[in-house]
């Protein structure tokens, strides 16, 4: 089959959304590279058929050109993506919404068409020379180029509504969107520019600083890798310089980092042959972090490998990674993860590598390392007494932090300073190479940097302990339900907004996809305070103040909107003989 | 009150699997007042949750309609919320009945295209008899000396425990018999050190000769031990009325968990607590158990006495 317009789109939500944690923050970060990459998976799973001649970069092309293009001319009218967008009428309103709540009760798959074409808007971006000026008549000269179409004012007004549309649709589904419009001449073409992380020759010049640099420090954790990053940090290109040294855009800084951090993963720097396809010369690797495994029948802990899925992945299919003698199968967990690995660490400090079959793409995991671990609680579970490493801990949100013996007396040090505080510290003393201390329910308490900067810390503590966003919003209390943000509407949330200092912060309910604002209120930070919704429905609260703003969504279900959860790995049973052999599960017994 | 067991039903449903203490916290927004492990186990005992050993984590249950001892009626076990109880409401009339401290009893008197079958009457055959239940209670060494845990014990007499000034009278001299010492305990280690403890036990120490040891359960399963080990201290009995088809347990000697749990799935209710003329003491009562499942019961052992009204 040679893929159309919507096979592209189908096989970018795929690769680019299917499998993406929720609650975290996505960026249509699309290049040529990305391009072979999505199309070769196709190949190989026998829905494409291969092209010997042509690139799948220009395939992409011709394809959005065929169903966009009117005489030469951009025509978007072929984009229906009205049922997304908040419509204009009080019964499309609420048509909306219950198009919203059976999305989210019922995990349906409703793509966007707009997203070929969104990808298409990225290309362009990332195909810009990294000389060059992200100006609007650079961007469209590069747009025409490329899709051999114009694009009259009409057609710009009509696709920034798409990515409008685009970035509700991904409200919705508990991402965070972060495509945004520019000001004045960049109004429009800043929403793909804003999704460009790395350019062709960003990427170029970052490989080659790390062969030049790199070739001694193998394996690094993500810790050591942004030590290594902010060191090297002159030597990269002017626009990856510019991203991650502005702070007020965080979420951009940490993708850039993340996108720098696989490339680095994957060796592909190590031999930089131009003329080798690039997908030739990659090793590609998946990286593990920690997953704390407590048995409360004994109250030891085991920690284990918990592998993650990387970006671009096409989970499709068995992969197997080999242990000794043993083959372990690579079970799907959740967007984002891989099921925690039955490996017991022995030793968190020490890297290791397994060989992974069942893809010709991915070769390796490699679990990196470190002499420190934060892990904080299930995000979609809060409650669960699970904790891993599913992203970095923010201010305010309790996690379990693992660390050797060297850090204790620095960790005391910020305790004394009122940065940082825990509940509990234990010896771990089943883990080997030092004496390990788990510190239970640790809280970053303050933000500001001035107040960090008073205490000199290595960069395996800094990784995980300095804040990198001035205010955050801890949420407790409510009925929480399984999923990021999701909460039984009728019981109130507790609050509260960290801040490093106690100022007044304004802040606002909406409902998604409402122009009209349900309340507003202004709300001291650091001090905790009550949110009711006032029905079912999607919610957002918006907050801003003297330490910036932060923006935080909610889905308010009613019990109408649970429904049995089907994905359960985990299920106990009761034994009816010593070997285990029957068993009895609720109302079922039966024999294994 | 009823809404909210339902609700708590429907949360954990939804949420699939959990902790011991997501499973509190959900019970106190909700507002129930019993006791989380107490709730844990009578959704256990309907067939409603299963938990890891040692009962920290759950997993809900797949749904199914169940046969009743007496087999005229089928009710439902497993995960339900508001939307599957629609799609059964659809397909016949349900019976809802409420229950005190659980979520409420769906019924139905038409036989389901799909259900279990009678598994109370299926468990009734893997019962183990009593003494070889009591034989496989699991022993566990304790990781510090006695002197480093605080000890309570459980006075039979005042069903509560009662702390303990220092260690337990208890030998370490496996040929010497520890009358004294032989009870169930709840250890809590004095200095915090390490994650495992935090973990307060509960356990019974079998000091017969040539035993000695610790063993672990539930705090009912335990306590059940102590009787069936001492019958000299008082007797095990339950009572039971066939024109009624009621069964009556001492609430002190609350059987272990799963023969409860085969008296549960006979009907779908659980244990009332009630009086009866005759017996200074409460009783739980189980309804809907027919005369062979008795039969079988008095069978468990000889030392579990029957007394029929």
């Amino acid at each position: 089959m040679i893929p159309n317009y919507s096979d592209w789109t189908l096989a970018l939500y795929e690769v680019l959304l299917k499998n993406h944690p929720e609650g975290q923050a996505v960026y249509l970060q699309i290049d040529t590279d990305s391009l072979e990459q999505i199309a070769q998976q196709q190949v190989e799973s026998g829905n494409w058929r291969n092209q010997e001649q042509t690139s799948w970069t220009q395939a992409f092309l011709r394809a959005v050109r065929d169903y966009l293009g009117d005489r030469g001319q951009l025509n978007l009218a072929r984009i229906k993506d009205y049922y997304l967008c908040p419509p204009p009428s009080q019964a499309q309103r609420y048509e909306c919404r219950q198009i919203a709540r059976y999305q989210l009760s019922h995990q349906a798959v409703i793509c966007p068409l707009s997203l070929g074409f969104l990808a298409a808007q990225v290309l362009v971006a990332t195909q810009m020379r990294s000389d060059q000026e992200f100006s609007s008549g650079n961007y469209y000269n590069r747009f025409r180029q490329l899709l051999q179409l114009d694009c009259n004012h009409l057609e710009r007004q009509g696709a920034a509504r798409l990515w409008q549309t685009f970035n509700y649709w991904l409200q919705l589904r508990q991402w965070i969107p972060t495509a945004h419009a520019g000001q004045g001449p960049q109004r429009f073409i800043q929403y793909p520019i804003s999704q460009c992380l790395l350019r062709q020759g960003d990427r170029q010049k970052f490989e080659q600083v790390l062969n030049q640099t790199c070739r001694t420090h193998q394996n690094m954790g993500p810790q050591g890798f942004e030590a290594w990053l902010s060191a090297h940090q002159q030597l990269l290109s002017r626009h990856v310089r510019n991203i991650l040294s502005r702070p007020e855009d965080d979420l951009q800084r940490q993708a850039l980092i993340q996108a720098l951090y696989a490339i680095y993963l994957d060796r592909s720097w190590w031999d930089v042959d131009e003329n080798l396809p690039h997908r030739l010369r990659r090793l590609q690797r998946l990286r593990a972090g920690l997953y704390r495994y407590e048995n409360f029948w004994t109250g030891e802990i085991e920690y284990r490998p918990y592998p993650e899925m990387r970006r671009l992945q096409n989970v499709g299919g068995s992969l197997q990674l080999r242990y000794h003698d043993q083959t372990l199968n690579l079970v799907f967990d959740r967007p984002g993860f891989y099921q925690p690995l039955p490996i017991e660490i022995q030793n968190p400090a020490e890297s290791q590598t397994f060989a992974l079959e069942g893809s010709s793409d991915l070769q390796e995991l490699v679990f990196t390392g470190s002499n420190t671990w934060a892990l904080v609680a299930d995000p979609l579970n809060p409650h669960s007494g699970v904790y891993a490493t599913w992203h970095k801990p923010l201010p305010g949100e309790p996690f379990y932090f693992l660390c050797l013996e060297t850090y204790l007396q620095k960790l005391v040090e910020l305790k004394t300073f009122n940065l940082i505080d825990w509940e509990e510290k234990l010896v771990l003393d089943h883990l080997s190479s030092g004496l390990w201390y788990e510190f239970r329910n640790m809280q970053i308490l303050k933000t500001a940097q001035n107040q960090w900067q008073r205490v000199q810390l290595p960069p395996e503590l800094s990784y995980w302990l300095l804040p990198s966003q001035s205010i955050t919003l801890v949420v407790k209390g409510g009925l929480p339900t399984r999923g990021s943000g999701n909460y039984l509407w009728e019981f109130p949330l507790q609050l509260q907004i960290v801040s490093s200092s106690d100022e007044e912060y304004a802040c606002s309910l909406k409902e998604l996809g409402q122009e009209q604002t349900i309340c507003t209120f202004s709300q001291r930070a650091n001090q905790p305070f009550a949110l009711k919704f006032p029905k079912y429905g999607c919610y957002a609260l918006e907050i801003t103040g003297p330490g910036g703003r932060l923006s935080k969504r909610f889905n308010a279900l009613s019990w109408e909107d649970l429904r049995l959860r089907q994905d359960i790995t985990q299920r106990y049973y009761h034994p009816l003989d010593e070997a285990e052999h029957i068993r009895m599960e609720g109302g079922y017994i039966y024999h294994v | 009150m009823s809404e909210a067991w339902n609700q708590l039903l429907y949360w954990l449903s939804a949420q699939g699997d959990g902790s011991q203490k997501n499973l509190s916290q959900t019970c106190q927004t909700l507002g129930l007042a019993a006791k989380p492990d107490q709730i844990r186990r009578d959704l256990q005992l309907l067939g409603h949750l299963e938990v890891q050993p040692g009962a920290e984590r759950w997993s809900i249950t797949r749904p199914c309609w169940i046969q009743t001892a007496h087999k005229d009626a089928w009710f439902w076990t497993g995960a339900r919320v508001p939307h599957t109880l629609e799609q059964e409401r659809a397909q016949a009339d349900l019976e809802i009945t409420s229950q005190q401290g659980a979520p409420d009893r769906i019924s139905r008197r038409t036989e389901p295209a799909d259900h279990v079958g009678c598994t109370s009457e299926r468990l009734l055959g893997y019962l183990p008899d009593l003494a070889f239940w009591r034989a496989h209670l699991v022993q566990v060494d304790l990781h510090y000396p006695l002197a480093e845990y605080q000890f309570e014990r459980w006075d039979v007499e005042r069903q509560a425990f009662q702390a303990l000034p220092g260690i337990p009278p208890i030998s370490p001299d496996p040929y010497i018999a520890d009358y004294e010492g032989t009870g169930v305990y709840r250890l809590k280690k004095r200095v915090i050190r390490r994650p495992m403890d935090h973990y307060t036990k509960i356990l019974y120490w079998d000091g017969s000769i040539g035993k000695k040891h610790w063993l672990i359960a539930d705090f009912i399963g335990l306590r059940f031990a102590h009787f069936y080990d001492n019958p000299t201290d008082e007797e095990l009995r339950f009572i039971y009325r066939e024109s009624s088809a009621e069964l009556w347990i001492p609430e002190h000697q609350r059987w272990p968990y799963i023969y409860e749990r085969c008296l549960v799935l006979a009907s779908g209710y659980l244990a009332e607590k009630t009086s009866l003329a005759g017996y200074d003491y409460p009783l739980l009562k189980f309804r809907g158990i027919p005369r062979d499942y008795v039969e079988h019961f008095e069978h468990l052992s000889d030392t579990l006495k029957i007394e029929a009204i």
